[in-house]
């Protein structure tokens, strides 16, 4: 039987999904998980019709998933019934781009100067806003000539070999973070690469478009594989990135055998770069030479749900307690809301900041010089919800240490 | 005291199908149900609306009934029918020269058939076993029975008949050798009735012969015991048979959102009491799994036990359940036993009710003198459905919610799309696993419905509610609460009504020793009986 | 906040690891990491919080039972610390209401439900909400009234009904008005104004779950005051939302307490090697999670057999689970909850939870408490 008929089977209705589901809480007309996953998954076998909009409000944070007792793979459930949902034509033109960051990457990086002016232009947004339903509340990351290369052989130490996988946001917005990630990994005893990568299909996935998904997948699947077989580990910075890489590859590719187990193989050796670090910790290997602290600095971690999803702790947050001054608190209040291109969306926006209202008030309430997460548009929604700035924690590791420092 | 011409007892596919009739001719008429529509074989089978494939190889007249009934139920009654069509599947294990036998049958009595390869076969189907050697197409579908059965009485109820459930006939009145009347009792209220009639026809399947030995005749009936499970989720879209000899466990029928697998014969001493042993279910669940391996993971719902009343006149040899034949008989007890105005009808398949019941009011007709002949074979048992209320149900409720409600209520939507329109919090949802909304439950509860609902299991056989995965856990108070706020019972009725219906759903499932259900039953268990504090008795008994 | 303490350990090694977040989990990562143990607490799911309230009746048991008294003690200063404090005590029973309308016998309630009993002469009003389909005040009244006579109680029940705003688009429902007490002031204001006019003339208002999902002691009792009037807020059909507030209490105060979490994961396996648990396998992403630990607790619920390969076991004197031989499975493994139930009876099972649960991280912890299976 397939996996996930057993799954399917397992669900007990007892609605810990519906409780933990941000959108229920912030927006009681939205069915909530337990009937769009399961519930309408019996009528579909049916043949009943049960397409409805409501799909295209999940986050896809997977909190369901987590709060499932009975290991109902609900979010795959509702994610199957936004493949086949309907849209309508200005969502559906939208959905296109938004499920194609490397696409629009590649574009508006071409001449990035001209397309964030643009961007930036309030009857641009307000055309966007008519015609593709993007809303113009929100402020576009800044594109930008992408400046991330592998270090070069002769400056590169010996190390073990791992390969980067940047994902869009890093290779087209946030390239110097890109660069930080691989001094990082040197100066923790790695010998990095960048991965010759497209995007990782997350995007696609979320707005509906699983054939591309799937095509994202098989593409990274054949840059990777020789790598990961020769021994190297993938590291990711972005948690979405890691998740896909981790679990969505090899549902994409279930149809194919071999392509499958190409993936299983890619999945087994990707590392969140700070399960990478504490894996290093553990071998006494990781990096402590922190420069001393001028003063203390309070900051808040945010745990990004693609992160949670992941299964692999809270190694950020255990790794920046260590560096003095450091004070750090755990939010723990919630998702974001933001989920990537979601809170983009017009009709989605009101959602998306009610949902991350009760982050932005545990941030106000914790007051921290800034908040640390490690995926970008979680940033780019609390610096948006509350002003305070937003930080990978990336940059605060790297910060820390003294200048020389080496392993 | 009242008066009617014909008193019909027994409320299942073929006694409902007699009043439709009847009413059609204008014969006035009382259908005795001594529980809810459909409590005996009619509510207990795979609900499959049978092409003739199953019979075609032992017994061509049977297999031409269904042939022909099968055509005329999808037209008269399409909104109980699911056309899912049919496979007949050659498996590996089974005899290649009986699938030739069975395809060349089915040429000769003009069942419809296309032979498909394996591949083809597991294209349609991609559960069925891999190593399959192909596999033959037939019109198989699947009935609602309990929709059929609701709809020949609500259209017969339309045309001036009445149905009366929880009415156990106690005596048939006969005064020299002439049928008088019947009484009864009303075994909810305790009240007594009496209906003067001329004709009383004994449809009452399994209690046929109980019945008739209130008439002083003899009506010998062996009772067989089929035994069906229901599984969570569909694992085919078409009814799916074994191709071979008739036997345990060999049709597969998607039933709604769910599937049924069945069945057995053991024969049993009566239609009550029935049980269920761990041996049986595991039989069932092993030669299942040799037709849809999927099965051997499915999550099993409920286990149920129906029986097929056999009747076995004295001609008959000792042949086991199977073996007697499907046909039906007609007894005109003026005829055989001198009783004037008894007729009994047994034996015969839900397939084959339309036809049963047209031969037993040809008969009651003749008697009578009434010179109108059957007209069921094409007058459609619903109207059409009501296009505005359906546009009206499209903005109040989500997509799901009003495909099922119209299929369920046709014409009736209307009531509870006006019912939603005065109270908006109508439209929720209350058993989600079967998408029923509180208006729906207010309707079968209420009286805008010929056919009210009077217990909580009542409910669900008119709505689904409680059919799915959670077992009526979390619907079932919600519809106690209807109950009393519709006032059909006061509190403590509500109570007890509650009380009654978590047993009945319990003990469906107290059966199931392994599976996700074993979980959602401790769930339900723990839910009522420690958190509200209620049944613990119950509670407390292992295996109850 | 206070800074964490940042140990130089392995990743991902604890002191103890607690399998379960039901009550019987939640007791025992409390009480180990109360004894300065570092304690990891696996889960999938909140167990039966998403059930009931979390009322603990102990009718059943051997009140002599060693460490009984102990920890209901410890378990009641818990749900304090957490802003859901239970009141009662072993020597108490009250009749706490149902949706059924009937009474629960309890001995230990969370303080939103512990004025439900009748009390001589009370004037108790049972109130509904306009549209909810899952609470009819006029049904609980009479029950109540039915069942308070069955008990010579002689209080007067009352049935009356408030409308609450929902939003657009919607039914009444527990999880929606629950959701709104916790983010939006205005709701809870319009909530008190219509109560307000009940509560003028009642002692006690019965009312369905609805005070929120992550409010406390603060906000109900500042209800309360706000009403002049006491509140006996019912669990009704899952998602119960006071037991849910108990759960997302009890595990915020465990976090402050330095538990860490892992939340969703089932466990693939234990890894016993010679009699001794090293620790669990869990079931995620992409490769198990390897946690490691010098003591392990099951407190994942009655279907465990699977961790345990599916052979039956008993529990031993200080609950340790042995096999049928009576060899102990591993000297560091030790079970509590309804793991441990032996009969399809739910009665007394929280009660039971909180002893085991208890007894068993004292146990990890070296505190020597003195435990005796009932």
């Amino acid at each position: 039987m397939r996996k996930d008929d057993v799954s399917l089977d397992n669900c007990l209705k007892c609605s810990d999904c519906n409780t933990a589901c941000p959108v229920v809480t912030a927006h009681p007309a939205y069915p909530g998980p337990k009937r769009l996953g399961p519930e309408l998954e019996r009528m579909r076998r049916e043949g009943i019709e049960c397409d409805t909009d409501w799909v295209e409000y999940c986050l896809g944070c997977h909190r369901c998933d987590l709060a499932c007792p009975n290991e109902v793979n609900v979010s795959e459930l509702i994610a199957r019934a936004k493949a086949t949902h309907k849209k309508t034509p200005i969502r559906k033109m939208r959905d296109w781009w938004f499920a194609r960051p490397g696409l629009l990457g590649k574009l508006l990086t071409i001449a990035p100067g001209v397309g964030n002016f643009a961007l930036g232009l309030k009857p641009v947004r307000l055309l966007m806003s008519t015609f593709m339903k993007i809303t113009p509340e929100r402020t576009f990351p800044a594109y930008s000539k992408s400046t991330l290369n592998t270090p070069e052989a002769a400056t590169a130490k010996q190390g073990e070999r791992v390969v980067f996988f940047p994902g869009c946001f890093i290779k087209y917005n946030q390239p110097e973070l890109g660069c930080h990630v691989l001094q990082l990994l040197q100066l923790n005893g790695f010998k990095p690469e960048v991965a010759v990568s497209g995007c990782c299909g997350v995007p696609s996935l979320a707005n509906g478009d699983p054939e591309e998904a799937r095509k994202r997948a098989e593409a990274n699947v054949l840059s990777m594989i020789d790598a990961v077989d020769a021994g190297a580990r993938i590291v990711t910075a972005c948690s979405s990135c890691g998740h896909m890489i981790k679990t969505g590859f090899g549902n994409m590719l279930e149809g194919d055998a071999e392509l499958a187990k190409k993936a299983g193989r890619i999945a087994a050796s990707t590392f969140d770069l700070a399960e990478l670090l504490v894996a290093q910790q553990d071998e006494g290997k990781f990096n402590t030479q922190f420069a001393p602290a001028s003063s203390n600095r309070k900051l808040a971690y945010h745990a990004p749900c693609h992160q949670k999803s992941q299964g692999i702790g809270r190694p950020w947050y255990n790794l920046l307690q260590q560096i003095p001054g450091v004070e750090m608190e755990d939010l723990n209040a919630g998702c974001c809301g933001m989920s990537g291109t979601y809170g983009f969306k017009e009709e989605k926006y009101p959602v998306s900041m009610e949902v991350g209202s009760e982050l932005f008030a545990g941030i106000r309430a914790s007051n921290p010089q800034a908040v640390v997460t490690e995926c970008a548009t979680c940033q780019m929604q609390i610096e948006h919800g509350t002003g305070v700035k937003a930080v990978h924690p990336v940059d605060i590791l790297l910060n820390a240490y003294k200048p020389g420092a080496r392993i | 005291m009242e008066k009617t011409q014909v008193v019909i007892i027994g409320g299942g596919a073929t006694g409902a199908g007699i009043l439709w009739d009847l009413s059609l001719r204008g014969i006035p008429a009382i259908l005795l149900e001594q529980r809810d529509l459909a409590n005996g074989a009619t509510g207990r089978c795979h609900g499959l609306l049978h092409s003739g494939g199953r019979y075609v190889v032992k017994d061509a007249h049977a297999a031409q009934e269904c042939v022909a009934e099968n055509k005329i139920i999808k037209h008269i009654a399409p909104h109980c029918v699911h056309d899912t069509g049919g496979l007949f599947v050659q498996c590996r294990q089974d005899d290649p020269a009986f699938f030739e036998q069975w395809y060349e049958s089915c040429i000769k009595i003009g069942l419809p058939s296309d032979r498909l390869s394996a591949d083809e076969a597991l294209g349609m189907e991609p559960n069925l076993p891999t190593d399959i050697l192909g596999a033959f197409t037939c019109p198989d579908a699947h009935v609602d029975v309990f929709q059929l059965t609701l709809s020949n009485i609500e259209s017969a109820v339309a045309r001036g008949a009445q149905f009366k459930t929880y009415c156990e006939v106690k005596a048939i009145d006969i005064a020299g050798g002439k049928v008088k009347g019947v009484r009864y009792r009303d075994t909810l209220t305790g009240d007594e009735g009496y209906i003067g009639c001329e004709m009383v026809i004994n449809a009452a399947g399994g209690w046929a012969e109980k019945v008739a030995e209130l008439a002083g005749v003899e009506v010998p009936l062996r009772c067989d015991k089929g035994t069906l499970l229901i599984l969570n989720h569909r694992l085919s879209s078409r009814v799916i048979n074994r191709c071979r000899k008739p036997g345990d466990a060999d049709i597969l029928v998607p039933a709604g959102p769910v599937c049924i697998l069945g069945t057995s014969s053991i024969t049993v001493p009566g239609p009550e009491g029935l049980t269920v042993s761990q041996e049986e279910i595991q039989h069932l669940i092993d030669l299942g799994t040799e037709l849809v391996p999927a099965l051997a993971n499915a999550r099993v719902l409920r286990i149920f036990s129906g029986v097929r009343p056999l009747y076995v006149p004295k001609s008959a040899s000792g042949a086991g359940g199977r073996e007697i034949s499907r046909g039906f008989a007609l007894l005109d007890h003026e005829a055989l036993n001198n009783v004037k105005g008894f007729i009994s009808i047994v034996g015969g398949k839900l397939t084959t009710y339309r036809m049963m019941a047209q031969a037993t009011v040809n008969l009651v007709a003749e008697k009578l003198g009434v010179n109108v002949p059957c007209t069921t074979h094409e007058v459609l048992l619903r109207q059409a459905h009501d296009e505005a209320a359906l546009r009206k149900a499209h903005k109040l409720l989500p997509l799901p919610v009003v495909e099922k409600a119209d299929k369920r209520l046709g014409p009736n939507l209307a009531k509870i799309v006006s019912a939603i329109e005065a109270r908006p919090e109508l439209a929720e949802v209350i058993c989600e696993c079967e998408l029923v909304t509180r208006a729906e439950l207010e309707y079968v509860l209420g009286t805008e419905t010929s056919l009210p609902a009077k217990t909580i299991a009542d409910i669900g056989r008119r709505t689904r509610l409680g059919f799915g995965p959670c077992q009526g856990t979390f619907c079932g108070y919600k519809a106690m609460l209807a109950g009393f706020q519709t006032h059909r019972w006061n509190a403590a009725e509500a109570s007890a009504q509650f009380e009654r219906y978590l047993d009945e759903r319990w003990k469906g499932q107290s059966s199931i020793n392994q599976g996700k259900q074993v979980e959602q039953l401790y769930l339900s268990h723990d839910l009522f009986g420690v958190a509200y504090n209620f049944h613990d008795k119950k509670a407390g008994e292992e295996g109850a | 906040m206070t800074r964490r303490q940042v140990r130089k350990v392995r990743s991902n090694h604890f002191d103890l690891i607690v399998a379960g977040a039901g009550i019987a989990g939640i007791t025992s990562a409390a009480a180990a990491a109360g004894r300065g143990l570092r304690v990891a607490l696996v889960s999938t799911g909140p167990g039966s919080f998403v059930l009931g309230a979390g009322c603990v009746e102990v009718q059943n048991m051997d009140r002599g039972m060693p460490s009984l008294d102990e920890a209901m003690g410890f378990f009641r200063n818990l749900t304090e610390l957490a802003g859901c404090g239970f009141r009662g005590g072993l020597g108490e029973v009250r009749y706490i209401p149902t949706i059924l309308g009937s009474f629960q016998t309890v001995s230990l309630a969370p303080f939103y439900m512990w004025s439900g009993e009748p009390e001589a002469a009370a004037q108790v009003a049972v109130v509904g909400i306009k549209g909810l389909s899952s609470f009819d005040s006029n049904f609980v009244a009479e029950r109540l009234v039915y069942h308070a006579g069955l008990l010579g109680r002689g209080s007067t029940y009352v049935a009356r009904e408030i409308e609450l705003s929902i939003a657009e688009g919607t039914v009444a429902g527990t999880l929606q008005f629950g959701n709104r007490f916790d983010r939006d002031a205005r709701f809870r204001a319009e909530l008190c104004d219509a109560l307000r006019p009940i509560a003028a003339k009642a002692s006690l208002i019965i009312l369905p779950g609805i005070l929120g999902l992550k409010s406390g002691q603060e906000e109900i009792e500042g209800l309360e005051k706000e009403l002049g009037c006491l509140l006996c807020e019912l669990p009704t059909l899952p998602p119960s939302v006071p037991g849910m507030r108990l759960f997302n209490r009890l595990e915020a105060r465990l976090r402050r307490a330095g538990v860490e979490f892992f939340t969703g994961f089932p466990i693939q396996k234990l890894q016993i090697e010679n009699a001794r648990c090293k620790g669990v396998l869990l079931d995620t992403p992409a490769r198990p999670l390897r946690l490691s630990s010098e003591s392990l607790i099951l407190a994942t619920g009655p279907f465990s057999g699977r961790l345990l390969g599916n052979h039956s076991f008993g529990v031993n004197g200080d609950l340790r689970p042995v096999d049928a031989t009576g060899a102990l499975i591993a000297e560091n493994l030790y079970a509590a909850g309804a793991i441990l139930r032996s009969s399809s009876s739910a009665r007394g099972g929280n009660a039971m939870a909180i002893l085991t649960g208890y007894a068993a991280g004292m146990l990890a912890a070296g505190a020597g408490v003195q435990y005796a299976q009932g």
